[in-house]
């Protein structure tokens, strides 16, 4: 069972829908390891409900209810996309992360990733790094690795999926969150007999201008 | 068939609607009942609750009115389509239709994808020893819940509001508070602590 968590500000982005895709999907990776946070996030979406419940109520079109029920194949239900296919990832990874790597790479067969050198005995496969300067890369490092010194640009999150590693603030074991803010400076060191598989975000802070700037390109769009 | 309104009434007449609501909340049982039975009297009563509600909080996000509209429709849409999903042992009604909108939002404004756990994922792990019992049923749960809120004090329950209602970051909340950013922490700690201790205990 987990002994690293994601900072509370992480697990209450996720309840109330804050957090972006990739934090999104790490939490949910975390969640799938951890029935304590689970918890926590289900207690937190009875908070919001009852909060829902005492708003103000908006006037709502009442007319529709009876076309809701008349239309069993809605246009927007089931509108997901494609389901991923099983892979030697699918022994590895919780359900979330098999979906988003397969939608970000196109196989879910750890093998055909898009892996490069990092260092000796440690692969990078990098899954997104887009223009906002989110990053979201996959690790996989042989028993014994010993990643550089490094210090972040920005905080970064770890999620452990197979093995684990050691680094001067504790040991990460599979289901490990680690949060590494940007002033930390760290060196893990993967420890013998396993592949250390991990999932490693980095975090941008300007996720909330992001986001309403794409809204008002919504809304003033239309 | 299902469980008719007048049926549900008289229940509440005969002084068994206490019985009831102990259990389960209200709209629980309605739901419940679009679940098992596809209900549509049941739908219909859920409808008239959420929709203007869904609508409020999607106002509340930023959505104009007709945007929140057609979320509004899409979510309810979802709710009658995907009842097979809901639990009632796992949560209230307002809590899995609140987390539908939530994610509709996200999916549809902010054109981002969210991550969910898969409840029959082969790798979920479950707890060691079953979750300590709570000693309250769901719908006592959901009455101290909302008792708790509302005698919450006033920057607490503002902090609340901005972060699961507007569905700001918590550094978003405090710049629009003007405060730093560990004081909305504190807030929302102080805030969490309280109502979890009023939805364990009596
Ligand atoms: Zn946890």
């Amino acid at each position: 069972m987990a002994q690293y968590h994601p900072d509370d500000e992480w697990l209450t982005g996720y309840a109330s829908g804050a957090v972006n895709e990739q934090t999104s999907v790490l939490v949910a990776t975390h969640l799938t390891y951890c029935p304590q946070c689970r918890e926590e996030v289900a207690r937190q979406e009875e908070i919001a409900g009852a909060m829902l419940d005492a708003l103000e109520p908006e006037d709502a079109a009442a007319e529709i209810c009876a076309r809701e029920i008349a239309a069993p194949a809605s246009r927007s239900v089931g509108a997901k996309g494609e389901a991923a296919p099983r892979g030697s990832f699918n022994a590895i990874a919780p359900a979330p992360l098999i979906q988003y790597v397969y939608e970000k790479t196109g196989t879910t067969d750890i093998d055909r990733l898009p892996w490069s050198f990092y260092g000796p005995g440690i692969e990078r496969a990098i899954l997104v790094e887009d223009k906002e300067g989110a990053i979201v890369r996959l690790f996989r490092a042989q028993p014994d690795a010993k990643f550089p010194d490094h210090e972040h640009g920005s905080d970064e999150l770890t999620v452990v999926l197979t093995g684990a590693y050691s680094d001067h603030t504790g040991r990460y074991a599979v289901g490990d969150v680690q949060c590494a803010p940007k002033e930390i400076s760290h060196r893990p060191v993967v420890e013998k007999g396993e592949i250390c598989i991990a999932l490693v975000v980095s975090e941008k802070p300007a996720v909330a201008k992001s986001f309403a700037v794409r809204m008002a390109q919504r809304i003033l769009g239309r | 068939m299902c469980l008719s309104h007048n049926s549900i009434n008289d229940l509440n007449t005969r002084g068994a609607e206490r019985e009831l609501h102990r259990d389960v909340e209200e709209r629980t049982v309605f739901l419940a009942q679009v679940k098992t039975r596809r209900c549509k009297a049941s739908y219909e009563r859920l409808y008239q609750y959420y929709a203007p509600r869904i609508c409020a909080f999607l106002r509340q996000k930023g959505a104009d009115e007709r945007i929140s509209q057609e979320i509004m429709q899409d979510v309810m849409t979802r709710v009658w389509h995907k009842a097979d999903q809901f639990d009632e042992k796992k949560s209230s009604a307002s809590a899995w239709i609140f987390a539908i909108a939530r994610n509709r939002f996200i999916d549809v404004i902010r054109q981002s994808k969210r991550s969910e756990v898969d409840p029959n994922d082969p790798l979920l792990a479950h707890r060691e020893e079953p979750a300590p019992d709570s000693r309250l049923q769901q719908g006592e749960r959901i009455s101290a819940l909302k008792a708790a809120i509302s005698e919450l004090p006033g920057d607490q329950a503002e902090v609340l509001q901005l972060v699961y209602l507007s569905g700001m970051t918590q550094q978003t909340a405090a710049d629009r508070l003007s405060i730093p950013l560990n004081t909305v922490k504190s807030r929302l700690r102080l805030a969490l602590e309280k109502l979890r201790r009023r939805m364990e205990y009596v």
